[in-house]
Order: structure tokens, then C-alpha cells, then sequence
């Protein structure tokens, strides 16, 4: 299937009047779709079950945030940045901030970056929840993405008990955070863990070991390490291709030099490496570290102020930096300059979504039809963060 | 290895005429010559001292006051545990770079997104197409002097302020009571 158009040629020449699939065809896939994650559209070329290619078209929701930044206030944008990627809100609130305290010689308490750690954290377990879950109930499986849907609603309820907001919290602010911690959320979080963690096991009983559900996702749509290079994969789906990079490890950004965690790897669990079912299974095993560095957070957190006194009418000397944090779906970073003004000169965004979704015109080569929505569902890529 | 470690030893390979300066900011950038970017970034993606294997970013910066176009590209070792910056700048009416396409397949999209925004062309490009704007839509916006058209296809691009659209229904119905 490499080459179509030759396949066909040497059929035609065969037999010159009934070629079975010598008419292709493009089919429209999206953009309204459940399985799409968000407004996307696949131009999917195919002469039947197979795919020659899956052209992905995107830009359906993009709202020119980038645009935007230029012209609001650095305070006033941090309401935007929860907008880019509304599955895991904190590590766009995160980037921001760190961006623009870098540039303003800020420093932000300790205190703060505990609380930035906690609720990121408890974030990325939320967005995987959504990652794993809706990649279930795209292959088919109802039960698994409402069960995860349960235990969101924990994590949303601890989010609305400490910034009021269940999904675009707005929490972070340029030298700390929004709101110190109620007194009794620590306790609400731990009772939240010590729920959370016996219920993995119980998931994995349920869809990770489940045969149809390995079935459908060992050896299907596999990334090798240097596609996975080339094609500037991050976060969990490079991961599972092998190669160990996190952010929270190399560059060791906040205060992530002070927990103890491990980097889960994908090494082909059920299939080969780098296929659909490592990039669901990193992705799984990354809840439980998470688990691991709230508790330590929690544990280490420090007293004192929460945020640094900063000028509500902040202006930032001319100067540029690139700030990266290991968002839910890998690096994320945001390229910022200022010119001695009240807001950025420029501002880009650089998501990990956009990026994976680059790998689905290659990586379809080949598949089946129904294959693409396990590619897709397993890259975990979210619309608005590929179109910003 | 720091960047401006990266700087010199670009300097000793290419010469002062392709690397022009290393500029000390938060990042420090260094900034290359328009024509020579294909090299000097497959140097340091497979010179084993550097081993730059990722390609972070690529974004583009408008400059209307000296008529130019900067791109910025941000490249990452692992290994060293470095981010290198590079810059280079191409003229805002004719603004043309080589693509990078054949060192990071990545490249593609950056580049797609830039030239839908900005404007830029990159050479050697396998399919220079607007990718989050249709197809037909006029302008760049990331440029600086970009004004919005009034309507796209007969739909209106601008939505009245909802403050007055309330105000003036509100003096409506009291009238009419």
C-alpha cells in the first residue's frame, strides 16, 4: 500500500477491466464527530478498509490567542492561557507565569510553588483521566470513561474549594497564586488519594488487561524513537516510544528537583514499542507518580506567603525568554517579547497537541479505518490546543 | 555546554560571515545569516558534541519599524541539557527562507503555520498551504499593520458591543411602555 497509484497501474495492467479497488476515494471525517476530541476534520484517502493516508485539517478553533496577547495587559491575559488547553488549565496558567517572571526578575515564594505543584499535578491526573477514558470509549467501551468521569468529579470538586472554578481556573497569577489553600483541603486531597490509588488496579482489572481492548491497541499505529524525534513528539507519546525525556526531570523546573518520582517509559507492554496500547499504558502509569508527588508536596509544603508583591500595572524591559513546562500532553512553551511596554510584544505558544497531530499524516500510512481512531485517541490530542 | 559555548564553536565551523552575533537575554540567541539556516541547523543536529535533536519551536516576530521579519528557532539537546536559539531575519516585502523540513520533519507544520500567519515562504517546502486560517482568507494577522476585514464570505467579522445592544433595547421597551 505504499505507493497506490503504482498498485494500481499494475493491476490495471493485469486485468484490465475489474481492479476491486482501483478507485480511491477521500472520505470526510469530522470536523462533527464524537471520536474527533474536539472540532477536527480527516481528509481519510482509502479504496476500502485500508487507508492510503489520513490528512488531518485543522483550524477550526482557532482563536488568535497569540494575536490577542499583544494586545491585553500581562495580568490580564492569564484568563486566555486557561482557554488554550481546557483539559489541564494549570500548566498554560503555569508557562505564562513562569514567562513573564522570568522577564520581570520575579521571584516567586516557595509556598506558591508547592501550591502550582499540587494542583498541576492533580491536573494531570484529571487530563489523563479524559486521555484514557475517552480512548476506551472510542474503541468502544462505555463503562471505563464514565468511571473516570466519577473520579474527575473529585478532583473538580478540590479544584472549585480552592480557586471556585472547575475547569478554567484562572488560579495562577504572574509571582504566585490566586488564593492560598483552605485550611482543610490538604486533608480533602489526601482522603482523595488514598480513594484514588486502590481504584487504579481496579481500572486495569476492568480495560487495561481487558483482551478486546489490548487487542485493539497492541502493535496498532507504532511510532518508532526516531520518527518520534523527527516528528517532535513530547510528554507521554514520546515516552512511550523509549526515550525518557520530562521536564519535570531534565530541566527541573519549579520545585521538582525536591520530589522523588519516576519516569514511567512505554517498553512495548502488550505489542510492540511505541504502538497505541504503550502511549495509553505511560499515560496510566504516570497517575500513579502523580499520586506520589501531591502526597510528598503536601508533606514538604512550606508556611509564608503565597504570592509576591507585584505591580498591578506591570511593565517588563525589553528582553526575551523561552519557558517550557511538562504540561499533560508534553512540553509546552511559551516564546515571549517584551519591549518595555505594559504587554508582550510577542507571544507564541507552542503546544504538544499541535505537534502529534503532525505525526497522524505519516503514522496513518496504512491503517485501518477503524486504527485511526486509536491513533488518535492514543496521541491525546485536544482541538483547541492544536489551533490555539 | 552553554549557548554561548554553541556560539563559538559555530563561529570556528561557519566563519563570521554566516554566524553574525551571539545577544545576551533571558535566552540568549544567537543570530545567523538568512541564506545558510539548512546547514548551520543540520551541523547541530548531528555534530556529536551538540546533538540538537529536537526542534522545540519556530515562530516568527514582525518588526514593521526596520522592515523585517524575524524567525526564531528554538532547538534542544537532551543530552547536554541546552536550549539553543537562533535567529534570522528576511525582508518584510519579499520575506523567503530554505525550509527545514528535510532536517526535522516537524519543520512542516511550524512552517506551515508561520507562513499562514506572517507570510513567510520557506523554499524546498513539500506543501505550503494556510493551515489554521481557510484557504481564502486574505492577510496575515501576526503581522503588525493587519486590519481585520469588516466581513468574511457576507459574514460580518465584528459583533456589536453587546453593553450598547442591551442599553438601546432597554430605551426601546421603556419607550414603548
Amino acid at each position: 500500500m505504499k505507493n497506490p497509484a503504482k498498485v494500481n497501474e499494475a493491476i490495471r495492467h493485469l486485468k484490465p477491466q475489474a481492479a476491486p479497488f482501483e478507485e480511491e476515494m477521500s472520505l470526510n471525517f469530522g470536523p462533527q464527530h464524537p471520536s474527533t476530541h474536539g472540532v477536527l476534520n480527516f481528509l481519510v484517502v482509502t479504496d476500502g478498509e485500508v487507508m492510503h493516508q489520513a490528512l488531518p485539517n485543522i483550524g477550526y478553533l482557532h482563536r488568535g490567542i497569540e494575536k490577542l496577547a499583544e494586545m491585553t495587559p500581562y495580568s490580564g491575559f492569564m484568563p486566555y492561557t486557561d482557554r488554550v488547553d481546557y483539559l489541564a488549565a494549570m500548566f498554560a496558567n503555569q508557562v505564562f507565569a513562569m514567562a513573564v517572571e522570568s522577564l520581570a526578575e520575579i521571584e516567586v515564594p516557595k509556598r506558591a510553588e508547592y501550591l502550582r505543584v499540587i494542583v498541576c499535578e492533580l491536573n494531570r491526573i484529571a487530563s489523563h483521566f479524559i486521555a484514557t477514558g475517552a480512548l476506551a470509549l472510542d474503541l468502544g467501551a462505555v463503562t471505563p470513561f464514565v468511571q473516570w468521569l466519577r473520579e474527575r468529579e473529585f478532583i473538580n470538586d478540590i479544584m472549585e474549594a480552592l480557586c471556585g472554578a472547575r475547569l478554567t481556573y484562572n488560579y495562577m497569577r504572574i509571582g504566585g497564586v490566586s488564593v492560598d489553600m483552605p485550611g482543610d483541603l490538604p486533608d480533602k486531597i489526601l482522603r482523595f488519594l488514598d480513594h484514588f490509588e486502590p481504584i487504579i488496579d481496579e481500572y486495569n482489572r476492568l480495560i487495561s488487561n481487558n483482551e478486546i481492548f489490548v487487542k485493539r491497541l497492541a502493535d496498532v499505529a507504532v511510532i518508532s524513537p526516531i520518527d518520534a524525534v523527527n516528528f517532535g513528539l513530547v510528554g507521554p507519546n514520546l515516552r512511550a516510544s523509549g526515550i525518557g525525556i520530562d521536564l519535570r526531570k531534565t530541566l527541573g523546573y519549579s520545585v521538582y528537583p525536591d520530589f522523588d518520582f519516576e519516569v514511567p517509559l512505554g517498553k512495548g507492554f502488550r505489542g510492540a514499542l511505541g504502538d497505541a496500547y504503550d502511549r495509553y499504558m505511560v499515560r496510566i502509569l504516570e497517575m500513579t507518580q502523580s499520586c506520589r508527588i501531591i502526597r510528598q508536596a503536601l508533606e514538604k509544603i512550606p508556611g509564608g506567603e503565597y504570592r509576591a508583591n507585584v505591580k498591578k500595572k506591570l511593565k517588563v524591559e525589553e528582553n526575551e525568554v523561552y519557558s517550557r513546562v511538562e504540561s499533560a500532553r508534553g512540553e509546552m512553551g511559551v516564546y515571549l517579547i517584551s519591549d518595555g511596554t505594559d504587554r508582550p510584544y510577542r507571544l507564541k505558544i507552542k503546544t504538544g497537541s499541535f505537534t502529534a497531530m503532525s505525526i497522524v499524516e505519516k503514522a496513518s500510512q496504512g491503517l485501518m479505518v477503524a486504527d485511526l481512531i486509536a491513533l488518535i485517541g492514543s496521541l491525546d490530542v485536544v482541538a483547541p490546543e492544536v489551533d490555539r | 555546554m552553554k549557548p554561548a559555548e554553541v556560539y563559538k564553536l559555530l563561529i570556528d565551523r561557519f566563519g563570521e560571515d554566516l554566524i553574525l552575533a551571539y545577544v545576551e537575554t533571558r535566552n540568549p540567541y544567537i543570530k545567523i545569516n538568512n541564506g545558510y539556516v539548512q546547514a548551520i541547523c543540520t551541523f547541530l543536529r548531528y555534530n556529536p558534541s551538540t546533538k540538537f535533536a529536537f526542534l522545540s519551536s519556530i515562530s516568527g516576530v514582525d518588526y514593521p519599524q526596520r522592515n523585517e521579519i524575524d524567525i526564531v528557532y528554538h532547538l534542544f539537546s537532551p543530552f547536554l541539557n541546552t536550549l539553543c536559539v537562533l535567529k534570522t531575519s528576511t525582508p518584510r516585502d519579499l520575506p523567503e527562507l530554505e525550509s527545514l523540513e528535510s532536517v526535522w520533519k516537524v519543520a512542516n507544520w511550524f512552517e506551515r503555520e508561520i507562513y499562514d500567519l506572517l507570510g513567510v515562504r520557506f523554499t524546498g517546502h513539500s506543501n505550503l498551504k494556510r493551515i489554521l486560517l481557510p484557504d481564502d482568507w486574505e492577510g496575515h494577522p501576526l503581522r503588525k499593520d493587519y486590519k481585520e476585514k469588516n466581513s468574511y464570505h457576507d459574514m460580518e467579522t465584528m459583533r456589536p458591543d453587546p453593553l450598547k445592544v442591551l442599553r438601546e433595547k432597554n430605551e426601546k421597551s421603556g419607550k414603548s411602555q
